[in-house]
């Protein structure tokens, strides 16, 4: 009798472990970790709109840009991947393979993704769809491998909903996923077990911290960041900067409230010319400071004493409305209708 | 493809019932292929004792195997026939059949044991 349960759960426990008998390798999860951390931080540098100044040639460039460096991780995993296992006297089973192929597939889809939202808009949540991406890749082929990489990925996918979820600024989004990929992917190497069945508290345990190394880091950095206090002593009047000899000083500037702002728009598109410069006035509710470095505003400003903030991270707009009408008495007009939210 | 392998006085098959030659088999059912060095290490057994093993079942036509060219050292993988997979599952369904039959057998003598208790408190 005993012997008859015995043989039959060492017959379950092999069909298990020959289900799930693949391996991640440690050096994938490290190159590509590394690969999306620089590709997160580097190629905002890289394709810019001085280097590329034409908006579609730019996308391209991207395009091309992301396929290129991708494609020769991928290449370079692979064969190394097949270098190690033929070392190792080991096989690359169908399974691998066809995990290998959906990973290429989910990177082919970040890439479209990031094409399109140069002609699609969705900008704002490339950094999310790329964790996203990279943790379902992750958690497929942890179903057939080990427990540990299923953690990581769906953690790595929730990490990208939660940062969408909160409206996180773009900044801390970019940091979050680089730190996800380039710590995290290369921690995740260091605590692949060859898939050990552990209790759900120790797998907890190593997520939690898995989840503090990829989190803090770019957390404090981004706090550190925005507010950043500029270092150029008190601020000075509107009229005393624009007395001033040297207009390429650093210096702060206080604009108080009331003072009317200039705004210049342009709008050009398919059956609008970009000809005429319009100008529109912004009557200030709020006293400001602006910090100039060499004469030019770096982003930096504050509202009424408040926290210094940065620009890009602080100022959204929304709910833009187009809308055109033609009248008899007045002709064609049209009208535009935004919403400017400055979080100060 | 062979015939069925002789079966043991427990109407088992006497070359699946042996604790190394199962997991083996079973391993491969859910791994589809593997090297010599992963069956060595996923079993845990030495290098003679594996070979032994792995020829009984390659000589009752349970594996098949095939050398793989894509490496210079030319690797053989070991895979599991129709009539090992076959094997296996009339394997299982013996084991089942037994653990049934036991369990009625049991269950009787619990039930026996109980009503003793019952008449003789």
């Amino acid at each position: 009798m005993s012997s008859v349960t015995t043989q039959l759960e060492a017959i379950h426990s092999m069909l298990s472990a020959g289900h799930r008998s693949i391996r991640m390798q440690r050096h994938s999860l490290v190159l590509w970790g590394i690969a999306g951390a620089t590709l997160c931080l580097a190629t905002e540098h890289i394709i810019t709109p001085a280097r590329f100044p034409v908006h579609w040639l730019r996308a391209v460039a991207l395009l091309i840009f992301l396929a290129v460096v991708l494609s020769a991780v991928a290449l370079a995993d692979f064969h190394y991947t097949r270098y190690r296992i033929r070392v190792r006297d080991e096989s690359l089973s169908f399974v691998q393979e066809q995990v290998i192929k959906v990973w290429w597939l989910l990177a082919g889809m970040g890439i479209l993704f990031t094409f399109g939202t140069a002609f699609f808009g969705g900008g704002y949540m490339v950094f999310v769809v790329w964790l996203v991406l990279f943790g379902l890749g992750i958690y497929i082929h942890g179903l057939f491998s080990e427990e540990m990489l299923e953690w990581a990925g769906v953690m790595m996918i929730l990490l990208g909903v939660a940062a969408l979820a909160l409206s996180a600024p773009y900044r801390a989004m970019q940091w979050l996923a680089a730190s996800g990929f380039g710590l995290g992917m290369p921690l995740l190497s260091l605590m692949l077990d060859r898939g050990k069945s552990k209790s759900v508290r120790i797998r907890a345990s190593q997520s939690a911290l898995w989840l503090a190394v990829v989190l803090v880091p770019p957390l404090v950095a981004y706090q550190f960041w925005k507010s950043e206090e500029p270092q150029s002593g008190a601020a000075i009047s509107l009229q005393s900067f624009q007395r001033q000899a040297d207009p390429s000083a650093t210096a702060v500037v206080a604009i108080p409230a009331g003072t009317r702002i200039p705004l210049k728009v342009r709008i050009a598109g398919d059956i609008v010319e970009d000809r005429d410069d319009m100008a529109l006035a912004l009557t200030l509710a709020k006293p400001i400071e602006i910090f100039l470095a060499d004469g030019r505003p770096d982003g930096r400003f504050r509202v009424a004493g408040g926290q210094w903030k940065r620009r890009a991270q602080s100022m959204w707009v929304q709910g833009v409305e187009l809308d055109g009408m033609v009248n008899p008495s007045a002709g064609p007009g049209a009208s535009l209708k935004l919403i400017l939210t400055v979080d100060h | 493809m062979t015939s069925q392998s002789p079966l043991s006085e427990a109407g088992l098959d006497i070359v699946l019932h042996q604790p190394i030659r199962t997991r083996i088999v079973a391993y491969l059912i859910g791994r589809g292929e593997a090297t010599f060095t992963e069956l060595k290490q996923t079993l845990q057994v030495s290098d003679g004792n594996l070979e032994s093993h792995l020829k009984k079942l390659i000589a009752a036509e349970y594996l098949t195997t095939r050398k793989d060219s894509s490496n210079a050292r030319r690797q053989t993988v070991y895979s599991l026939t129709h009539s090992g997979e076959a094997a296996l599952r009339r394997y299982i369904a013996s084991l089942q059949r037994m653990l049934g039959f036991d369990a009625k057998v049991r269950a009787r003598s619990s039930a026996a044991a109980k009503g003793k208790l019952a008449w003789n408190p």
